[in-house]
């Protein structure tokens, strides 16, 4: 647990990688724990409210798909965490199973490990990802003291 | 994402949501017509039919658990600002209650009071009212244990300058029964050996 991403960033990881792995991840929790709702899932769209830095008013800057969930993992032997999540996609079910991972790992239940694995897998593709992304900005660097130069000459 | 959806209760679900939605229509269009909701407590079911997040509830006879709060997910308000209000009706009402009765000019943003009774159309009221008004054919008696007189009173009070008022949907446990403000209430003759 100790090595793991913040938990809010732990929801960025589980959207990295395949959902495949989420499924057989959430499977296995529901197979062995209860799972309750906290309050009703909801999908839809949301408008996007911004403060617009000079006058500091709000305005809505447009609309957004969202989904979030709430829930309860009970395990077998009483234990039980909370979980939530909300995602930018129109997807109640994958906002409900990305709930049930986040309460698994955030309340350390029997299979956190898992979970707790799928995180860093996540973290490290998204490292890559941002590593990937720096070096094609890197190489759009534009050396402007090269016009200078040619200005001079001529 | 193929594993199946988590079950909510089925009084949260929008199936049933619907046919509490159609029963509230109907109880709005027939005054004193006492009827079923599918699901229990009706209160409760009543509120998930109506409440959103583009409500406001208060609940001023502290009603409601922290859980029905949290699924509702609706705005808390106070009395007089609140869409709907949920109240107990075996209490009455504080002289400071005050449901917004709406305006001249916007009636519909008065409050609806949802209003927890021990039970409708008992076979032993301890009141009975008689009612009239739009669809009503000529007269209805509402049998109800478990209000207090008192909100009768006021809800007549409040319901004097027409259109302003409020609307009344009482609750037992499995049924409604609605007092829009357009119907007119008194009391009837307590029947014969009713307490």
């Amino acid at each position: 647990m100790q090595d793991l991403p913040p938990r809010s960033d732990w929801q960025r990881c589980f959207l990295a990688v395949e959902p495949a792995q989420l499924n057989a991840a959430v499977h296995e929790i529901e197979a062995s724990c209860t799972i309750t709702p906290r309050q009703v899932p909801q999908a839809g769209l949301a408008m996007l409210q911004l403060r617009e830095p000079n006058r500091g008013e709000r305005f809505l800057l447009g609309e957004l798909p969202l989904a979030e969930a709430a829930v309860t993992v009970t395990t077998a032997d009483g234990v039980s965490a909370n979980g939530g999540a909300r995602v930018m996609r129109d997807d109640q079910s994958l906002a409900t199973h990305l709930a049930i991972l986040d309460a698994t790992l955030a309340g350390a239940l029997p299979l956190a490990s898992s979970v707790g694995a799928l995180v860093r897998a996540g973290a490290d593709l998204l490292a890559e990802q941002d590593r990937v992304r720096s070096g094609l900005l890197h190489a759009t660097t534009v050396d402007f003291s090269l016009l200078e130069a040619e200005d001079d000459d001529d | 994402m193929t594993t199946t959806d988590i079950e909510l209760p089925p009084i949260w679900q929008a199936d049933s949501q619907q046919q509490v939605f159609r029963a509230l229509l109907d109880a709005m269009a027939y005054p004193g017509s006492v009827i079923d909701v599918p699901h229990a407590p009706a209160q409760t079911a009543v509120l998930a039919t109506l409440v959103d997040q583009a409500t406001s509830l208060a609940d001023a006879g502290g009603l409601l658990s922290d859980e029905t709060w949290r699924f509702l997910a609706t705005r808390r308000a106070s009395v007089d600002t609140a869409a709907y209000v949920v109240v107990d009706g075996r209490q009455p009402p504080g002289d400071d209650f005050a449901p917004s009765r709406g305006t001249s000019l916007d009636p519909e943003t008065s409050a609806t009071l949802i209003v927890a009774v021990d039970e409708l159309a008992p076979a032993e009221a301890a009141t009975t009212w008689r009612l009239t008004g739009p669809g009503i054919a000529d007269q209805v008696d509402l049998g109800v244990t478990g209000l207090d007189p008192a909100w009768i009173s006021r809800r007549n009070d409040w319901c004097s300058l027409f259109p302003l008022g409020v609307d009344l949907i009482l609750t037992d446990h499995q049924a409604v029964a609605a007092l829009p403000r357009t119907t007119t209430i008194v009391a009837a003759h307590p029947k014969p050996g009713a307490s």
